[in-house]
């Protein structure tokens, strides 16, 4: 082990050939050397120390050190020691795990399988500005520390997701610091199961997001306010176009008009644009209101219908509708519901070629509503079909066949939709056509008190 | 029709591009028209005046007040509320087109989305009612 022949030390004393450090890797006196003092105290000592190689390389031992007595008097020592350089490793690597995590810069805390808490960082303390002392065998995120103001439902789920599923859990949520600031938190909960698939503890790392949902939130605004302002000189070019277009400032010849014609058109495109960037922020904002009363929707579907019948007849298509004989009224806030069919219906008619057929079925199931909007049209790319309802997207085959549209419909649907506690899904073969089906619970929509309606 | 006999609109507009529009179609329309660009302004004209038939209110205006101090004052008046008030404005926030309504005014329009032929012919049609 230490490269030594055994004649050419033999009856030498090993603090004459062996040349150590102590545990911290420092020079050790000969006095402090364990051999010399076992034989000054007639005690066994024992200690980690680094030894060195007879080729001067060095590596870590612990050492025993027995003073043998016969007789009341020191006939010598027995010197046991042992390469720990694999325990040391371990024990190495574990400490660099504890110091990243005890100085990681997010929130981390572990917890028992009940959720109480047995350890956490220092970024969990000055984040939550409650101490480890005080937190200890506390349950995470309970009333009692930094949680408790999600409502009942989020925490039935996140219970069940890392108890019974034992799957991690993912969120942003709210929680409220020792002085009582609110502030958001991105949080991951994992659950660390034994071999058997029990649970051993869970660890949770959050992140105070409430920077990032700030920014998040005033860029909106910002997008609110521009698009508010951009109302006032679109309502005047749209005003003095109808004003020329009516001849109240004279007469027009052919060409004037068509021009004009061109104007207002493409400001009806910008008004509508800007409408729907609004709405888009209030959804994202979460300051739309939400007034829902018991409506009909095959009504509302009826009237957007009829909006539509212009293009239907210009394109020639078939249109179909299929209400189920009683679709029962329910809670829904008109304006939301007929943004949802307008966008469908608009959709369907605008991307399906002329002839081609439409058609719109509303049915009730047992907890839900059930509309589906199909159509023989072009069709949504298998490749772009995982994008279609992000904001701002358009497949290619309707940007190339069509340069107008925003890409903020179905975004606006699913949005609605998904506020409503419903769902909205499609099956789509490109060429083919397109089906869109959309549930809403027949429980409806909650009220929702806010400071715009969405327009 | 002599000028005595026309309906007389007092628009409350600040953007004068705007209060330029709607003053030449509601003319074209057959009204006579007062502008205003302030709530006082607008205040001191129906005092002045003898009659107001309709008025066609902004909410923001020049100055801190806005359409609703203005309508607070006209429905507070016993005179002056029972004049038919149609606020076109492009603040569609809901708590205050809730306010306007239940404060008692006719309609609420938002500029952007219509045409001013429309308005006018609602504006007509509520006159004919009236009378």
């Amino acid at each position: 082990m230490l490269g030594h022949e055994f004649e050419a030390v033999q009856n030498k004393k090993l603090v004459d050939f062996v040349n150590m450090l102590d545990v911290e890797e420092k020079p050790i006196l000969r006095s402090k050397r364990p051999a010399t003092l076992a034989i000054q105290t007639q005690k066994r000592q024992r200690g980690e120390y680094y030894y060195f190689r007879r080729n001067g390389s060095s590596f870590p031992v612990s050492v025993t050190v027995t003073p043998v007595i016969i007789d009341d008097e020191l006939v010598g020592t027995i010197e046991v020691f042992r390469d720990i350089t694999r325990e040391r490793t371990n024990e190495q690597d574990l400490q660099k795990f504890q110091r990243a995590v005890a100085e990681a810069s997010d929130h981390v805390v572990i917890t028992d399988p009940e959720g109480k808490i047995i350890y956490m960082n220092s970024a969990a303390e000055k984040i939550t500005g409650y101490s480890q002392q005080e937190s200890l065998g506390k349950k995470a995120g309970s009333n009692a520390l930094w949680g408790g103001l999600m409502g009942k439902d989020f925490y039935q789920e996140f219970w069940s997701t890392i108890k019974k599923v034992k799957k991690s859990f993912t969120g942003v949520i709210k929680n409220k610091r020792k002085d009582g600031q609110i502030y958001d938190a991105a949080v991951s909960v994992s659950p660390i199961l034994d071999n058997r698939g029990n649970v051993q503890f869970f660890v949770g790392i959050e992140r105070d997001v409430s920077k990032e949902l700030a920014i998040d939130r005033a860029k909106t605004e910002f997008v609110s306010l521009a698009s508010h302002q951009l109302r006032t000189p679109l309502s005047a070019i749209n005003w003095y176009t109808e004003m020329l277009l009516a001849g109240d400032a004279g007469k027009l010849n052919k060409e004037q008009r068509s021009f004009l014609d061109e104007i207002y058109h493409s400001n009806q495109r910008m008004v509508s644009l800007v409408n729907s960037l609004l709405n888009v922020s209030r959804l994202e904002l979460g300051t739309f209101m939400v007034e829902p009363e018991k409506t009909d929707i095959c009504e509302i579907a009826d009237s957007v219908i009829g909006e539509l019948q212009p293009q239907i007849k210009k394109k020639n298509q078939v249109f179909t509708k299929k209400y189920e004989k009683k679709i029962q009224k329910i809670l829904l806030d008109k304006k939301l519901i007929r943004m949802v069919i307008q966008n469908l219906l608009t959709n369907a008619v605008k991307y399906t070629k002329d002839t081609g057929k439409v058609t719109l079925a509303i049915t009730q199931n047992k907890k839900d509503l059930l509309l589906s909007v199909s159509d023989t049209g072009m069709g949504i790319p298998k490749s772009q079909q995982s994008q279609i309802f992000k904001k701002l997207f358009r497949a290619d085959n309707v940007r190339e066949a069509d340069t107008e549209g925003t890409g903020l419909g179905l975004y606006i649907v699913k949005a609605i939709v998904a506020g409503s506690g419903g769902t909205v899904r499609f099956e789509s073969e490109e060429n083919k056509g397109t089906t869109f089906f959309v549930t809403i619970p027949l429980t409806g929509m909650a009220k929702k008190e806010g400071t715009k309606t969405l327009a | 029709m002599s000028t005595a006999q026309l309906k007389v609109v007092l628009i409350v507009e600040d953007e004068l591009p705007l209060q330029t529009a709607i003053k030449k179609k509601l003319e074209t329309s057959g009204f006579s028209t007062i502008t205003a660009r302030t709530v006082d302004q607008a205040l001191d004209y129906l005092k002045s005046l003898d009659k107001v038939d309709v008025i066609w209110l902004d909410h923001y205006l020049l100055g801190s007040k806005t359409g609703l101090d203005f309508v607070t004052e006209v429905k507070n008046s016993p005179v002056w509320k029972t004049i038919p008030i149609f606020v076109v404005s492009n603040t569609a926030s809901a708590d205050k087109v809730t306010s306007y309504l239940q404060l008692g005014v006719e309609k609420y329009y938002t500029k952007s989305d219509y045409r001013l032929d429309e308005i006018i012919a609602v504006v007509i049609e509520s006159l004919k009612k009236q009378e």
